[in-house]
């Protein structure tokens, strides 16, 4: 493992990111801004002209809208997974990736929050779903998922935004202290909030960062869960099953990391940063990638044996014949291919610490995902219970944009965050060092023999 | 130091300050400076010297308590408003389910609660911090914006006498220091 | 319905068997989690486990009795005992319902268990090809663990299921394992206040200090993840309200039998919770030790729970056979833990 640089360099090294953009940056945010434009005209059109710009229909009310949804919230589960998850199972490597990992989940849920809005209808009245005291004397029902949605996903949104910020308190603190030119500094020091380093202002931090973290776990399961029983509270065939909550959980996780290996690989490359994000953390980060995607291979069993176990002739025919042989049979086999088969490659060491291998796998699992949400949402919903009720569903190019639009609005936030926020967790892998430096081979649970 | 006098004390007005470049040189002089004595110490480094708190004597602050009440403020109220509205102000019959539908209400209860801790536990650390603190005395000093990127800095705010404030920069020096910096009036 | 005295006592004999099996495999994931994650806290506790798991061939023989008695114990084994409105369900079933069938698979997952159980028996705990074996067990328990208690327990009630059911059986075993390793490692342990300062991170205390708080820190994690599954079941059944999948539920509620439910409940979830919460709790030996008994109390009633209202759907029914049956399947498999464990320690 490359040795890391004493303190002053390493953060020279790590900051100097921020003070100047790579020959990169300006080509990836012209084309970031472009889909962004894509993605405005698309949510003009849906709020001036109505949902029927979409290619909704009735049964197929839920299509691209809420596919994306889904998505994007699950990607943003893995990275408080990896941030607060892994802090508590004290999984120091987790260090250098956090704060990335952190990032996709901010901007992530910056774009999903969007999309259940936008699919309303008349999107102003999304105050509607919050439970205020209103002249109508009407109130949510709090037996629908819908306003459990509401509730999950605006604490999710708080929540990360404290851990996510609280958590760069400290980097901040040495951006201010480093950087050049008065402005950039003033900037630094109001989000640093005056943070010295003080003995006691670490007594206090590494407490309240530590609840946070242990508050953030059980939130990431609750919210997803809380998002798959949008679906099986329904009685729909293939979407009534009582596994849909911890399925979703790890479907969600196992999708986020998939795009963290997306944004790592190219960040590593990109701002030379081998000594920091090294070969054992992309180890650690596909190992986790297998786990999940072989829980996801078991939660499509359960499935699948649940549904012809059943014996109810609708379960069987929407799970073992409509989405494997049905309309969106192609998205069903890309979807396994992509879910179950990709992991499988991360047995071997090798291709665990291949940077193209990984980046790859990780695309195609971050595609497989949103078919998954696609195969389960409008495959149940074209071909439910009454045959002369079923219709197919073709996406419109207002949906497109929607969708290639977010991926765009999220790579902007992103760059921005990589251009102006210091994106190495700098303290930490510097306190990192100095553990290994004090107690060497004792690592805590730090994966060191291979399985190859 | 006790919770209580770590607030009372307010923000740090060190009269002396002693530079480090090692954490283990720094450790090494605050147990000289404990050793004769010199109890009213802080430090101030780049990251979390997990051995520093241990000589401070700081004690686990009651987060568990603050975080554990905001929690329960929030299951309260997020019950509460789910009661309010389906069962005592406007109850609906949403497909034969009973108006009060305790585990239906669970899961925006649960957020609720979550939300309470976090908050509450963020605003205890701001208050416990007194943050913004745009300016500390130690600023004035040349050099101690790299208590955040590579140096290590102990503070010791008040002193008995004169005598007293020479002997600790004479312990620090011959423990390491870099320099030591005298802050503040007499 | 009229349950004769053989079918009570297979039906006692069952829930038995699974209160007692889940642990041991719980006690195989453990070891084999440990041996992928390289958690180091675990070393300490890691021969308790294998010992525990070294039951694993006499616990299969023990299946015998219900094995052979699935004409008696299992409903789908002779339609007439069917109601009529589900008689049509529960034979479209009939490829994966039917006796030889059963009773092959469950050979099958016994076969797997002992072979893994063995290998880890034999296997040093450094050997590296353990990493490999572990990663492979672990599917194949987690596979068979839950086709056995789809088979096993599920089709008791024929008509019904619920694909989290094997997570669910998972959960528990895993929580009574971590239960059992904490009440045997821990119990008649006064309270020792740490000797290390709670402010510093695990990784500087003594081992036994770490092992204690990863005790505490995954028993706590477990209850939720156990108490997490049990709802996700739970809500989903109740708000769908589905005439399928209901009576599974009323039975468990709306009969004495919720008695069970709250217990179950209240022991592996609310009482673990509360008292492992606090930061100094759950490193304090007598409270690892209480609150592993108390687990294991739980998660008897709870496979009790989950076997006997399937066999008794319309009131609270507990008989002598029920008691005797624990206690020969606990003890006798203790007994086995500790023969098989003696000699190995000899061998130099």
């Amino acid at each position: 493992m490359p040795e890391l640089p004493d303190d002053g360099t390493l953060s020279t090294q790590i900051l100097s990111s921020n003070w100047r953009p790579s020959r990169w940056w300006w080509p990836l945010v012209a084309l970031s801004a472009a889909l962004t434009v894509l993605f405005v005209v698309g949510v003009t059109l849906t709020v001036d002209r109505g949902v029927g710009e979409w290619g909704n229909n009735i049964p197929v009310g839920w299509a691209f809208g809420i596919t994306n949804f889904v998505w994007w919230i699950g990607i943003g589960h893995a990275g408080t997974f990896i941030s607060a998850f892994l802090l508590l199972l004290n999984q120091h490597w987790r260090s250098s990736i956090n704060r990335l990992a952190e990032a996709m989940t901010i901007f992530a849920l910056v774009n999903a929050s969007m999309f259940p809005v936008l699919h309303l209808g008349r999107p102003w009245f999304f105050y509607w779903l919050v439970p205020y005291p209103s002249t109508m004397g009407v109130w949510p029902n709090f037996k629908s998922s819908l306003p459990w949605d509401v509730a999950a996903i605006s604490t999710y949104f708080l929540v990360s935004l404290l851990f996510w910020y609280l958590g760069m308190v400290p980097d901040l603190a040495t951006a201010r202290d480093l950087a050049p030119g008065r402005t950039r500094r003033r900037i630094y020091a109001i989000f640093a909030l005056g943070w010295r380093g003080r003995s006691v202002e670490w007594h206090y931090y590494r407490l309240v960062y530590a609840l946070l973290a242990g508050i953030a776990t059980p939130l990431v399961i609750s919210v997803h869960s809380i998002v798959s029983l949008d679906f099986a509270i329904a009685q729909l065939p293939g979407w009534h099953s009582t596994i849909f909550p911890p399925y979703f959980v790890v479907g969600a996780i196992y999708s986020g990391l998939a795009l963290l290996l997306v944004l790592m690989l190219p960040v590593r490359a990109v701002f030379r940063l081998h000594n920091v994000l090294t070969d054992k953390h992309l180890d650690a980060v596909a190992k986790l990638t297998l786990m999940t995607g072989t829980m996801l291979a078991y939660s499509y069993v359960c499935e699948m044996f649940g549904a012809w176990y059943s014996g109810d002739p609708h379960e069987q025919f929407a799970m073992l014949l409509s989405r494997p042989f049905g309309p969106y049979g192609v998205l069903f086999w890309l979807m396994t291919a992509f879910n179950v088969v990709t992991p499988q490659i991360f047995w071997s060491r090798r291709m665990r610490r291949s940077p193209a291998a990984l980046f790859i796998a990780g695309l195609l699992i971050w595609v497989g995902m949103w078919l998954e949400r696609f195969v389960i949402i409008v495959g149940s919903l074209s071909q439910d219970f009454l045959g002369s009720s079923w219709r197919d569903y073709a996406p419109t190019w207002v949906d497109m944009s929607l969708l290639f639009g977010s991926v765009g609005l999220f790579a902007l936030l992103y760059l921005a965050f990589l251009r102006w926020v210091p994106f190495i967790p700098l303290s930490e892998v510097k306190g990192q060092r100095y553990e290994k430096a004090r107690e060497p081979g004792d690592h805590g649970t730090e994966p060191e023999r291979s399985v190859a | 130091m006790t919770d209580l006098q770590l607030l009372m004390a307010g923000p740090s007005a060190s009269r002396l300050l002693a530079e480090f470049q090692t954490p283990e040189e720094m450790l090494s002089a605050i147990d000289a400076l404990k050793r004769e004595s010199y109890h009213d110490i802080e430090t101030f480094t780049p990251y979390d010297v997990p051995d520093v708190d241990p000589r401070l004597g700081y004690r686990r602050p009651k987060l568990g308590l603050i975080s554990g009440i905001g929690g329960l403020t929030g299951l309260i109220l997020a019950y509460g408003i789910q009661w309010w509205a389906n069962v005592y102000s406007y109850p609906v019959n949403a497909g034969g389910r009973p108006a009060h539908a305790a585990p239906a209400f669970i899961l925006a209860t649960f957020e609720g609660t979550i939300v309470g801790a976090a908050v509450s536990a963020f605003v205890a650390l701001f208050v416990w911090l007194r943050y913004p603190r745009p300016w500390a005395p130690e600023d004035e000093v040349e050099g101690f914006e790299r208590s955040t990127i590579d140096r290590f800095w102990i503070g010791i705010p008040s002193f008995a006498s004169e005598r007293d404030r020479d002997h600790a920069i004479d312990i620090a020096s011959r423990n390491g220091a870099l320099r030591t910096v005298k802050l503040g009036g007499a | 319905m009229i349950v004769g005295f053989w079918q009570q006592v297979l039906a006692s004999y069952l829930f038995a068997y699974i209160a007692v099996l889940s642990i041991v495999l719980g006690a195989m994931l453990q070891i084999m989690i440990s041996h992928l994650s390289g958690a180091r806290w675990f070393e300490g506790l890691r021969p308790l486990a294998v010992r525990i798991v070294g039951a694993m061939p006499f616990v299969a023989i023990l299946a015998l009795p219900f094995l052979l008695g699935v004409h008696l114990l299992y409903p789908w084994a002779d339609l007439a005992r069917i109601p009529p409105d589900v008689r049509d369900v529960v034979a479209r079933k009939h490829a994966w319902l039917n006796i030889p069938f059963f009773i092959a698979r469950g050979v099958a997952y016994l076969v797997a268990w002992c072979v893994i159980a063995e290998l880890i028996r034999r296997r040093d705990e450094n050997d590296p090809s353990m990493r490999r074996i572990s990663a492979i067990g672990i599917i194949v328990v987690g596979l068979t663990l839950t086709f056995a208690s789809f088979d096993w327990v599920m089709s008791l009630e024929p008509s019904w299921y619920s694909t989290v059911y094997g997570v669910y059986v998972f959960a528990g075993g895993i929580l009574a394992s971590l239960a059992l390793m904490a009440f045997v490692t821990y119990r008649g342990m006064p309270n020792r206040s740490s000797s290390v300062d709670p402010n510093l991170p695990d990784l500087r205390a003594p081992e036994s200090e770490r092992q204690k708080a990863s005790l505490g820190k995954l028993i706590f994690t477990f209850a939720i993840f156990w108490a997490y599954i049990w709802f996700s079941q739970y809500i989903v059944i109740w708000i769908g309200n589905l005439p399928s999948e209901v009576p599974w539920y009323s039975s468990r509620t709306h009969t004495g039998w919720v008695a069970l439910t709250v217990i179950a409940v209240l022991g592996q979830f609310a009482i673990p919770f509360l008292a492992l919460i606090g930061y100094t709790a759950k490193r304090r030996e007598r409270v690892l030790a209480l609150t592993g008994a108390c687990i294991l109390f739980a998660h008897v009633i709870d496979n009790f729970w989950l076997v006997m209202p399937s066999v008794f759907p319309t009131s609270f029914h507990v008989s002598w056979t029920d008691a005797a049956a624990i206690l020969l399947v606990g003890g006798l498999t203790i007994y086995a833990a500790r023969a098989r464990s003696a000699p190995r320690s000899s061998i130099a």
